[in-house]
């Protein structure tokens, strides 16, 4: 049977994100992680950016809590893909229509809500790098992902009660 | 509570094979064959009838409730 070229890209886009968000988060894990013993370095490359009237441990410690957030980021998001990905491959076993698909849906809820979350905690501490006088972008809020949580929900009930109606025909002549 | 399909006995009294049922009331052999061995859950009212009318027969006549120890005696 030929592949359906959608779910190809979909699957090679999927598996290239998965593996990207484990790089990033990776690497957030490991400058975290080098934040301390070259808190040093850092500290003097703020201090000729922005002047002596920064303050430093303040600047290091809402870097640090950017980064952490970028960690939990990425811990987020990995069921999204990895999920997706598992539905996906139902689809093209030809049988997608199933509970377990209907949990894979909530779990991707679950997940863009603590990704919503920390958009949150995202923005407070853009805010506080912004007071401290630090170049940081800017930060809206995203009313699009609270009402994809929201819809991701209520799809994840729709497909379970679907699947559940499925079996219910099941073997019915 | 199990209900039995007298299909098989129905067919042989009019003398009919399960292919010509499955030909005349436009049902696969596949799902008639379901039916006949008792593995269906559910039948629709537009199976039955088709059924029926092919047979000449009425819906007690091809199923019927039955004990638990007869289970697995006539497509159960």
């Amino acid at each position: 049977m030929r592949r359906d070229r959608v779910l190809w890209g979909a699957t090679g886009l999927l598996r290239l994100m998965l593996v990207l968000n484990i790089v990033c988060a990776a690497v957030f894990a490991l400058a975290l992680l080098l934040s301390w013993p070259m808190q040093g370095m850092l500290s003097a490359r703020l201090t000729h950016k922005y002047g002596g009237t920064l303050d430093l441990d303040q600047a290091v410690l809402a870097i640090r809590m950017m980064l952490f957030v970028g960690i939990a980021g990425g811990v987020a998001l990995h069921p999204i893909f990895s999920n997706l990905l598992r539905i996906v491959a139902t689809v093209e076993a030809g049988d997608p229509f199933v509970d377990d698909n209907a949990t894979r849906l909530a779990r991707i809820g679950w997940a863009l809500l603590a990704l919503q979350c920390l958009d949150l905690a995202f923005g407070g501490v853009v805010r506080w790098i912004s007071l401290l006088k630090l170049d940081v972008t800017g930060w809206t809020p995203s009313l699009g992902g609270w009402i994809a949580v929201v819809m991701i929900f209520v799809l994840a009930r729709v497909f379970r009660i679907g699947a559940r109606m499925r079996d219910d025909l099941a073997m019915t002549v | 509570m199990p209900v039995a399909v007298s299909l098989d006995a129905m067919l042989h009294a009019r003398r009919m094979t399960l292919t010509e049922l499955s030909e005349a009331v436009g049902i696969t052999l596949a799902n008639l064959s379901i039916l006949k061995t008792g593995k269906a859950k559910a039948i629709r009212f537009t199976t039955l009838e088709a059924i029926c009318r092919v047979l000449d027969c009425q819906p007690g006549d091809l199923l019927r409730v039955v004990d638990e120890d007869e289970r697995g005696e006539d497509g159960i």
